[in-house]
């Protein structure tokens, strides 16, 4: 006996004493049990269900014959674990597939060959044990999707929050809405088309309604005063962008998820009596998870306070809602709001904390895949037989290449479909020899997923690796996701590896665009200011470096909007960023816009005097060869220990330096001097401005 | 007399045998202990007790021992008499079983002999 085969344990079903000494004998390399019939076999199961690999089946037998057998273990989900060769004397076409209908996964018929019997066995448990692994791979993949399309899902609606100046509770309102409201929906439709995963999905889709919000000029969209007709028009277009956005997300076309998340993006503007926007769909046109998105919207609306209006109270924004002043609605889903007016505030309280406990995204998947109620090794077993029947073509729609590495002999395989996209055949060798390319990497990142691969053990055998790739002479960047198998032996040995390589060049590139634009101004291309805050905060922590702040304002910058027109301004604006681009040193100095016709400059380690560097700035800006001359004011703060506390304090000063020299006359820069310690600050003065227009 | 011998004299297929067991060694175990497999006797009692199904069970099983231990004349009895009782043949089956029981008494003399020689 070799200690790898004892290993297994075999059920020998037959009512033959003698057939079943027959294959004991032959199998006599494993633990060997044995049931004289049908009942004894299902009994046998039942209690050994965990330590037994393989059934060898007869069909005819007293009290329960072979595909009685069969049946109750199909019934009891044993056959997708636990797999069975029939032996039987009948071989009849119409037989032996029934037989393999009901679940057998080979079929021996006597005379049996002792060999065949023990390479069938073989074969089969190597099978079966490879299906197991790649099943757990599977399933660790699909946990891990969720949690990127979780974990996407928020790093999204984290960036349309960001750019929109709202805090996460905007966003964590609308779920805890959209929750109870589809709660009490669906109890009253009783439909059974809609199940509770589905309003777990809208709950998290919800969170990216306003996503098209991203492509709207700042301006806009935070301007605090009422927008035009213009701007108003320009605004509405976000529902259609943002829908389209979604659609276009690669690796993410068969997304549920993100399928819901692009209807509710497009239709949550749209009134059930048809007159809303962009496709004036009418009532049950549009999709009811698009309705109570829109329904949550205008409530979270109403009780959040802006900086134009106060927060309403609850039940006002509740009666202004159920009267018709704030929309069309479904009246089935008003019915809703209306049962759970009273409870409303402590239902969202309630469930809101729920939601947050549920964030964390591994809760998310695990749920998901105990929700689907059955057990996710079956789930995932399914899966794989999907994954396994499918076709080149979806490999090629996934753009996924699954590979299988064995190590004796060194060689990489898989499907025509991968050998073609990537250029590398269905079975190669890998040979190192230090200065080739390998697999499409070079020498050293192939040695960097190498090694990853050799730190793996057969209990942490899983690797997630991202580099880029090189695919038929194209660059990408690949994703590979893989795990190691080892042998049954002790210690065991490795063997090799099976995994996935996914292309994640458009997602790499679509999250760098996103955040790209999250942190940028759209008009000039400089960084907002709260981006650009971000990026001083920790740099204007040391005090020994050289550090300064410049503010510029422009001067006269409503009279150039209202004589030459907003796009005359627009270029202006353009203009100055661009100059001021060009005067600083680009990878060390910062420059931001900090809104309207107001812009700054953060300078670091400077080599030349500030007032000589402040002096360029100024110049360029103001530059007289330009057709169109501007006037700026700046003011500027240099750090020095001895006028300030901390670094922090420099903007402050620069702007009370700008102040100064806005009210002197303009046209000119100043330099921070402690005369000016009590003079209003810029900021307070925007801020005091800005609550004035919106009152 | 050797297994081959036995073979010969039972008309059965030495070469299948030892081929799929890969040798004598499992064939001649096996041919050692047909004797104590009970379905022939099984097969005798339900005909004589007219049970159709228990009769057809024993008969299957009779039917694959030969077939494994590439007993080929017996095998050739035991079948008939099988495929007569699976239409539900009862007396067809007993007109069958007399070649059978025949046989089936001179294999087992044959293993006795066998045993003998050993």
């Amino acid at each position: 006996m070799t200690g790898q085969k004892s290993k297994y344990t075999l059920l020998v079903v037959d009512d033959s004493e003698m057939n079943r000494a027959i294959l004991a004998e032959i199998l006599a390399d494993y633990n060997i049990v044995e049931a004289k019939d049908g009942r004894e076999a299902i009994e046998t199961l039942k209690k050994r269900r965990d330590t037994i690999s393989l059934v060898l089946l007869d069909y005819v037998m007293p009290v329960m014959n072979g595909f009685e057998v069969l049946k109750k273990m199909k019934r009891a989900g044993m056959t997708e674990d636990i797999p069975v060769i029939m032996i039987s004397s009948e071989n009849s076409p119409s037989y032996v597939q029934q037989a393999f209908e009901l679940g057998v996964i080979d079929f021996i018929s006597r005379p049996f060959d002792a060999l065949l019997v023990q390479h069938r066995v073989a074969n089969t448990l190597q099978l079966y044990t490879k299906q197991k692994k790649l099943a757990r791979m599977v399933e660790d993949q699909i946990v891990q999707r969720e949690r990127q399309s979780s974990a996407m899902v928020h790093i999204l609606s984290n960036i349309v929050e960001f750019r929109n100046g709202e805090s996460g509770m905007h966003v964590l309102n609308i779920q805890s809405l959209v929750k109870i409201l589809l709660t009490r929906f669906l109890k009253k439709i009783r439909t059974h088309a809609f199940r509770s995963e589905d309003i777990d999905c809208i709950c998290m889709a919800s969170c990216l309604h306003d996503i098209g919000k991203i492509a709207i000029p700042s301006s806009i969209l935070n301007k605090p005063g009422k927008l035009t007709p213009e701007e108003y028009e320009i605004m509405k277009t976000h529902s259609a962008i943002g829908a389209d956005m979604l659609s276009r997300l690669p690796l993410m076309q068969d997304n549920h998820l993100l399928k819901v998340a692009a209807d509710i993006c497009r239709w949550h503007h749209e009134r059930f009596d048809g007159k809303g926007y962009p496709d004036g769909l009418k009532g049950d046109e549009i999709p009811i998870s698009a309705q109570v998105v829109s329904l949550a919207d205008v409530y979270d609306a109403l009780t959040s306070k802006r900086v134009y209006k106060d927060a309403i109270p609850h039940d006002k924004a509740v009666r202004m809602i159920l009267d018709g002043e704030c929309g069309a609605f479904n009246p089935k889903l008003l019915d809703c709001l209306k049962e759970v007016a009273d409870d409303l505030p402590s239902l969202l309280e309630i469930t809101a904390k729920s939601l947050v406990a549920e964030r964390t995204p591994q809760a998310d998947a695990r749920t998901l895949l105990r929700r689907t109620g059955i057990q996710s090794q079956e789930h995932a077993l399914n899966l794989l037989e999907r994954e396994r029947t499918r076709s080149d073509y979806l490999d090629a729609m996934t753009e996924e290449v699954e590979f299988e590495y064995t190590l004796d002999p060194p060689t990489v395989r898989m499907s025509s479909w991968a050998a073609e996209y990537t250029g590398w055949g269905e079975s190669f060798t890998i040979e190192q020899d230090g200065k080739k390319m390998i697999c499409g990497m070079t020498p050293d990142e192939f040695f960097k997923l190498s090694n990853k691969i050799k730190n793996t053990t057969p209990e942490n055998p899983a690797i997630d690796h991202e580099c880029r790739i090189n695919v038929n002479g194209r660059s990408i960047w690949a994703r590979i996701v893989a795990r190691s198998l080892w042998s049954d032996d002790d210690p065991p040995r490795y063997k090799g590896v099976i995994g996935k390589m996914m292309n994640i060049d458009a997602m790499k590139s679509l999250i760098e665009t996103l955040e790209y634009r999250a942190t940028h101004d759209s008009l000039t291309g400089v960084l907002t200011r709260a981006a650009a805050e971000e990026k001083i905060k920790t740099r204007l922590k040391g005090t020994k470096t050289k550090k300064a702040f410049i503010m510029l304002d422009l001067d006269y910058f409503k009279q150039i909007n209202d004589s030459y027109g907003h796009a005359f301004g627009d270029t202006i604006l353009k203009r100055i960023a661009d100059k001021l681009n060009a005067s600083v040193h680009g990878e060390r100095d910062i420059v931001a816009r900090v809104g309207g016709d107001e812009f700054f400059i953060y300078l670091e380690n400077y080599k030349d005097n500030l007032d000589a560097i402040a002096g360029r700035i100024f110049n360029a800006v103001t530059d007289e060869s330009e057709e169109f001359r501007l006037s700026v004011s700046m003011g500027i703060a240099e750090y020095d220990a001895l006028l300030f506390k901390d670094p922090e304090q420099l903007f402050l000063a620069a702007d009370r330096a700008l102040y100064t020299a806005k009210q002197t006359g303009r046209g000119k820069y100043l330099f921070y001097d402690s005369s000016m310690e009590h003079t209003f600050s810029n900021i307070s003065r925007i801020a005091d401005k800005n609550l004035g227009e919106n009152e | 007399m050797n297994l081959k011998e036995f073979y010969e004299k039972t008309e059965g297929n030495y070469g299948s045998v030892t081929t799929r067991f890969g040798g004598e060694k499992l064939a001649l175990k096996f041919t050692l202990k047909f004797p104590d497999d009970p379905s022939f006797s099984q097969l005798e009692k339900a005909l004589g007790e007219g049970d159709e199904e228990s009769a057809f069970r024993a008969a299957h099983t009779l039917k694959g021992v030969c077939q494994n231990l590439s007993f080929d004349s017996l095998y050739v009895c035991a079948y008939a008499v099988c495929e007569a009782l699976r239409s539900g043949n009862m007396d067809e089956a007993r007109r069958l079983f007399p070649r059978l029981n025949d046989k089936y008494v001179a294999t087992i003399d044959a293993v006795n002999q066998l045993k003998a020689t050993l």
